[in-house]
């Protein structure tokens, strides 16, 4: 559970390597097969790429799309930012207090199979439906990958570093900030990274139950009007965002952790 | 690390605090019992709105879902939609990312389709493949089995590349053939790792059980627990609404106990080796 | 059934604290408790360090030199005995007690000169002067030059020369130095070595140095305490004469070989006569 695997992604720097060749000649495979079946079937079940395409550009030029994914990314990242705050809070808390860690370490690893999203029904007859309880689902759910960031990267921290502030003087709240944040930021950094896409998801199935604004919205309207353009077109949209977030969140990492040359996220 | 001894003077006076730190769940479990007893308390001198019920009348319709059925019968429908959809895309996820990872050239062109369809979020093909094969059973199984695939394949291919190089050359050293060595080095060294996806991707089908039920959720007996707790949330049956998230709860807990245990028994040497003490 | 923390013997006026040693051990024991069994790593262990000395500690792993080392910096507590500073109990850390480790733990998000300059900094120094002191420091460990690289970018000599500005900047009493060369290649070792000896002489610090290396501690220091393991404790002192100021030409110094000779056969002859069975029996604390 601590070290979570990404796959690799397309890296633009080095397409000319064979891998990377190999690499989209999969992916062209994966369209140039969806776009056989779409023309081979023929019917509007199966809309071809540049029919997706062109919903996407009608969306936006409708203004539609705009509308809605503010609206997502607005809840995401509020819902995102709670558990950063909160995650690292107690990430950094279990790190350095036994107590703390024998009171929640086992909590977390135990609650984590449990699918949050069980409390979203709950979560709506405490807050009311609209974007309160949405928030928090997001946060709930994106708690656990910062935590325990956070927990990994802060007991990283070797115990001749701590010492070395005890010989220096430090107090607490400078060795915290000089010594622990520093050293624990790369986990907290790969935590971010698993939040990102659980983010997503997330806000996305909130939306897609009973909600009339939003990108899950947008899909459910377009799939109860039989368009799946429209339904794909907004996958679409999602998996670019889904896309830029992880690569922003590797380019933060780059700067924040520069001292680490090869990044290994 | 020094953390783990103690000195000799502090022992006596400490001795049970060092017992509960050091195995951690007495604390944990500690702390439950207080916030159910807090919860408990609450709600009986306090008063609770009436959705929010406390643990005692959880408890009490729990058991009474459960005589009459209805628990059972929603539990199964659920669990059965999860299985299959968790064998479906484990299987083929480790399966390929084995092959992928022995395979450059295989390995390369999967790893392109795979990082390209990485960012969608998978919840969103319920709708589209709705579309296509309505809101049944296998639309979930097929939604749940592609979810569960991504985890699955990444740690497999991820773990065979990540085999020891040395590992291989002493087995080739040995004379051994290629698919000698796969089969006697290869796989075993990369098992810890898969087997550490596979439990990601049990987590993931429960959440993805529970999606598919929530969303386009029907009532009757294969609602599951998901569409249920909706349907009871709407209809302000509270009882049923607190009983299934509790079912939920023990659910996914114990099954991924279960997971953990079976895992611990299979694989006794790595596993040790993988997880250590602390 | 041991003594109590002894105080300091003898009124504290001025004139009693510039003739006492600079540090006095007494009786320290140290034992650890480790699944129901005591270890203890450290036996009556009682010596004086005169101002100025440099100490070499040697003794093979397991003698609680290290564990001796980290009482006397106040990071761990000696389970009975006491440590003198200057007259004064040891209970916590403290700048006068520069600690050297084996690695040099430097931090990899600051550069050299900032690595340098943070226990100024902590102290409350201007940033300006403390940027200063830094490059001062670093000059005088030969790093001149290499202010703004970062840890990942130098050898391993070089971090530790690095570490011993950092220290050197907390303007300590006395220097601990835990093996620091320990980790570092055969040449690089030999270099640090001189070097260190150089910079010794020019700032007349006390320093404790722990090595497990016979040369290296006989090379360097005014006096050896060779320590044997299970229990650790002190099994020679032995005052070292060789001439100063020391320089690779020591290095050659036939008296050199005799020390070593002495000191190797102490150390055999510890190890010796013990059944390998019974190496089980005391385990090497952390």
């Amino acid at each position: 559970m601590a070290n979570v695997t990404f796959p690799r992604a397309l890296a633009p720097r080095n397409l000319l390597t064979g891998a990377a060749l190999r690499r989209l000649l999969g992916v062209a495979a994966l369209l140039g097969g969806w776009e056989l079946v779409a023309r081979l079937g023929g019917t509007r079940l199966t809309p071809t790429l540049d029919e997706i395409a062109i919903r996407v550009l009608y969306d936006i030029e409708t203004g539609t799309l705009l509308f809605h994914a503010q609206r997502t990314l607005l809840l995401a990242f509020s819902g995102l930012a709670i558990a950063v705050v909160v995650g690292c809070a107690v990430g950094l808390l279990m790190a350095r207090s036994r107590w703390a860690e024998a009171a929640l370490q086992p909590l977390l690893g135990a609650t984590y199979p449990i699918p949050r999203l069980a409390l979203y029904p709950v979560l709506i007859l405490l807050f009311g439906l609209g974007a309160a309880p949405k928030i928090v689902l997001v946060s709930l759910e994106c708690l656990y990958p910062m935590a325990l960031g956070a927990y990994v990267g802060a007991r990283s921290v070797t115990t001749t570093q701590l010492w070395l502030a005890r010989n220096v003087g430090a107090s607490w709240s400078r060795t915290l900030r000089d010594v622990i944040v520093p050293a624990a930021l790369p986990s907290m950094l790969t935590g971010l990274r698993a939040a990102a896409p659980v983010m997503l998801i997330v806000i996305v199935v909130t939306e897609m139950i009973g909600e009339n604004r939003g990108l899950g919205y947008m899909i459910m309207l377009a799939r109860a009007n039989f368009e799946p353009d429209g339904v794909l077109a907004v996958v679409a949209v999602l998996a670019v965002l889904g896309f830029a977030f992880d690569r922003a969140v590797v380019l933060l990492s780059r700067v924040l952790v520069f001292w680490e040359r090869d990044v290994r996220l | 690390m020094t953390a783990t001894l103690t000195p000799e003077s502090r022992v006596g006076r400490r001795e049970w605090a060092e017992w509960m730190l050091d195995r951690r769940w007495p604390v944990a479990t500690a702390v439950v019992l207080v916030l159910l007893a807090a919860w408990q308390t609450y709600g009986v001198i306090a008063g609770l709105p009436e959705y929010i019920l406390t643990p005692f009348e959880i408890a009490g319709s729990v058991t009474e879902l459960l005589a009459s059925g209805r628990l059972v019968e929603l539990s199964s429908a659920s669990l059965g939609r999860l299985t299959a959809g968790f064998l479906l895309g484990t299987t083929s996820g480790v399966l390929i990312g084995l092959l992928s990872g022995v395979s450059r050239w295989f390995g390369d062109i999967v790893d392109g389709a795979v990082g390209f369809t990485y960012p969608i979020p998978k919840i969103t093909l319920l709708p589209i493949l709705a579309i296509w094969l309505g809101f049944t059973d296998s639309t979930r199984i097929l939604v749940i089995a592609i979810a569960v695939f991504f985890p699955a394949y990444i740690n497999a291919n991820a773990a065979t590349r990540g085999v020891d190089q040395e590992l291989v050359w002493v087995a080739k050293n040995a004379g051994a053939g290629t698919l000698r060595t796969v089969l006697q080095v290869v796989l075993p060294a990369a098992l810890p790792r898969t087997v550490a996806g596979i439990r990601q991707s049990l987590a993931l089908s429960f959440i993805f059980m529970f999606a598919t039920e929530a969303i386009g959720s029907s009532t009757g007996a294969d609602a599951g627990l998901g569409g249920e707790m909706f349907a009871a949330r709407a209809n302000g049956e509270y009882d049923v609404l607190w009983a299934a998230l509790a079912t939920v709860a023990v659910l996914g807990g114990t099954i991924d106990a279960g997971f953990r245990w079976l895992v611990g028994r299979l694989m006794r040497g790595q596993e040790l080796e993988v997880t250590g003490r602390g | 059934m041991l003594s109590s923390n002894a105080a300091p013997s003898g009124a504290t006026t001025m004139e009693a604290i510039t003739d006492q040693p600079q540090l006095r051990l007494t009786g320290v024991r140290k034992t650890f408790h480790r699944d129901r069994k005591t270890v203890e790593a450290l036996r009556d262990v009682s010596f004086e360090v005169p101002r100025g000395q440099f100490l070499s500690a040697l003794g093979p792993s397991g003698c609680g030199k290290s564990t001796m080392l980290h009482i006397i910096g106040g990071f761990e507590t000696a389970t009975s005995g006491s440590v003198h500073l200057d007259g004064k109990p040891v209970t916590a850390p403290g700048r006068d007690r520069g600690m050297m480790f084996q690695q040099a733990t430097l931090f990899p998000w600051k550069t050299v000169q900032a690595n340098v300059a943070w226990p100024l900094l902590v102290d409350g120094w201007k940033r300006k002067h403390a940027r200063e002191r830094a490059r001062e420091l670093l000059a005088t460990v030969g790093l001149s030059g290499f202010e703004h690289s970062y840890p990942a970018e130098l050898s391993g000599g070089m971090r530790q020369r690095a570490a011993l500005a950092r220290t050197l900047g907390l303007a300590p009493d006395i220097l601990l130095m835990d093996e620091p060369f320990g980790a570092l290649d055969a040449q690089t070792r030999e270099l640090m070595q001189e070097e260190l000896t150089r910079i010794w002489q020019e700032s007349q610090l006390t320093v404790i140095f722990i090595t497990h290396d016979i040369n290296e501690a006989v090379f360097l220091g005014d006096r050896v305490l060779v320590m044997g393991a299970r229990p650790g404790r002190i099994i020679a002192d032995v005052e070292i004469e060789l001439d100063r100021p020391r320089g690779a030409h020591t290095k050659r110094d036939p008296k050199l070989v005799e020390y070593h000779n002495e000191f190797w056969d102490l150390i055999r002859q510890e190890a010796g006569p013990q059944p390998s069975g019974s190496r089980d029996a005391g385990e090497t604390p952390s």
